[in-house]
């Protein structure tokens, strides 16, 4: 359920802005920790996987 | 076996590690364009994916050709080829190269879109531009204009030829294969089905092969202009080339010689169309100009220097590099030739034969130059992996792609790039690819991506000017200090 995990994490992170900035503060692995103790559960590669995905389709 | 002293030794590790941190930067700079598809759809894991996009950018360096290394060098005039063994030849080669280094880095660094051949491209017009400010000349002989104008046009056509084909392909797709399971988003744990996983890798490992095929080359053209830089006695000219092939050449500047000794009025046509001021300075850095004019000279030359040749190294060294200046002046007056709208089409067939002819002896690459930008990318895609940075915001909760839409944008990138690379074009691997994608996301009706269609603008009128002005502003301070 990785990346649908995923998707609802970032529903959370919208729904809770708090919990959104401090989210951003976070680095790297620290986030995939943050989410799995929200209740969420991805892998650090799945996470990387959907970032490299933007950077595919936006060019970057 | 050649004997350095230790300054020079110093000097070329220096240069060619420069080129090689460029080709690296460049490769963890595209590494998503690699590997993103697969990772996403699950259809293999992390490190074997990028160790494959590692491998199959090796691969694309090392037997890719070096049409589109020789593309790149050709943007710099053909004086600063000639006179690449000087002092201004050499510090505009570094101002490009680290003006591009710079510029692929920071972009990266910060997240923001670029493309690394807009950079080059940018670089070496920069270069180009200052230099001939510098010189007192007219700013239109800084840079080969006709050969920057059809890169330009590779640049710009590229990504429209990707987008459209993508959308054709995603079309074909959903009218001829329509199954459902090709045409969803990843879901779960598991892997997509055999066969779709076997497209994706496949199409992956092109797009892999295909960037390293072209985005390679620029480091090649620019290593082999610092060698030749450094060393010109050895690399002047392909000290492996044998009889046969000196031989073609030789024969080519034959025929040359003849042709322009019997056609007059095509090489008084070229001289009309000259820019004389910058043949009648005579106070120019770079010691040697070509001017049409000196085309008979410069065949008789190498007619008479290889005639019974049987290798390059017996040659005098002195002799060797008034070769290849001979032969770049000789190839630049040729190709001034096709420019004349009236020259016949024999005339024209010949003349492009005989002048793939002569240069063939200059536009080489070794071995170990292949190998050293090929394992500097294939690392730099290896590593490239592990520095993604992950920025949480609105955009990852809302980024999908499909099956067939991965499948779609990698294959037409290939097919794209490959093509480029016969016709020795350069082209950005990241437009070709992300306007692959949107023409995906247009046919599967998931609107059309502006975030690419910025990024490609953004290249335009930010990395290409950004380029130029770092590298003009490097070559002037180096000109002033180093000089």
């Amino acid at each position: 359920m990785a990346q649908e995990a995923l998707d609802l994490f970032m529903k959370f992170l919208e729904e809770n802005p708090e919990d959104m900035a401090a989210a951003k503060e976070l680095r790297g692995r620290e986030i995939v920790g943050y989410a799995r103790a929200k209740g969420f559960s991805f892998t650090w590669d799945e996470l990387q996987a959907r970032q490299a995905l933007i950077h595919m389709i936006e060019g970057t | 076996m050649m004997e350095l002293d230790a300054q020079t030794f110093l000097f070329l590790i220096l240069s060619v590690g420069i080129a090689l941190g460029f080709e690296f930067i460049n490769g963890f700079h595209d590494t998503a364009n690699a590997v993103a598809t697969v990772i996403y759809t699950k259809s293999l894991k992390p490190r074997l994916a990028v160790v494959l996009s590692g491998c199959c950018n090796f691969l694309g360096v090392y037997i890719g050709g070096i049409a589109v290394a020789y593309a790149i060098v050709h943007l710099l005039p053909v004086d600063l080829l000639v006179s690449v063994n000087n002092s201004s030849g050499m510090i505009m080669i570094y101002a490009l190269l680290l003006a591009a280094m710079l510029w692929n880095f920071g972009t990266w660094y910060l997240g923001l879109p670029a493309s690394s051949s807009h950079t080059l491209i940018g670089s070496i017009i920069g270069v180009g531009l200052v230099h001939a400010l510098i010189e007192g000349m007219s700013v239109s002989t800084g840079v080969n204009w006709a050969k920057a104008f059809e890169v330009f046009l590779s640049l710009l056509i590229s990504p429209v030829l990707g987008f459209l084909s993508a959308w054709l392909l995603l079309k074909a797709l959903q009218r001829f294969a329509p199954d459902p399971t090709l045409h969803k988003a990843p879901e779960g744990e598991t892997p997509p089905p055999f066969w779709i996983r076997m497209l994706l890798v496949l199409t992956c490992t092109g797009v892999s092969f295909a960037h390293g095929s072209n985005d390679g080359q620029k480091g090649v053209g620019l290593i082999m202009l610092i060698l030749i830089g450094i060393l010109p006695a050895h690399y002047a000219l392909n000290q492996a080339s044998d009889q046969a092939e000196i031989n073609t050449c030789w024969a080519a500047a034959a025929n040359l010689q003849n042709y322009v000794n019997t056609h007059r009025e095509i090489v008084d046509q070229a001289i009309a169309k000259e820019d004389l001021s910058l043949l009648e300075n005579q106070e120019l850095e770079f010691p040697v100009n070509c001017g049409v004019q000196h085309a008979l000279d410069a065949a008789a030359n190498i007619a008479q220097k290889l005639g019974g040749l049987t290798s390059f190294s017996d040659l005098k060294d002195e002799d060797r590099w008034s070769v290849r200046t001979d032969i770049l002046c000789l190839a630049d007056a040729v190709t001034k030739f096709l420019k004349i709208g009236t020259l016949p089409t024999q005339d024209r067939d010949s003349l492009t034969t005989w002048l793939k002819q002569l240069r063939s002896p200059t536009e080489y690459a070794p071995d170990w130059v292949l190998i050293a930008v090929a394992t500097a990318l294939g690392l730099g895609t290896m590593i490239g992996w592990k520095r993604i940075v992950v920025t949480i915001g609105e955009k990852i909760g809302k980024t999908h792609m499909t099956y067939a839409q991965g499948a779609s944008a990698q294959a037409v990138a290939m097919a794209t790039i490959g093509l480029a690379d016969v016709m020795g074009l350069p082209v950005s691997t990241t437009h070709v690819l992300s306007s692959g994608v949107a023409g995906t996301m247009a046919a599967g009706k998931s609107g059309l991506q502006m975030s690419t269609l910025r990024s490609i603008a953004l290249a335009w009128v930010l990395t290409l000017p950004a380029a130029m002005i770092i590298a003009g502003g490097l070559y002037y301070l180096f000109h002033v200090f180093f000089s």
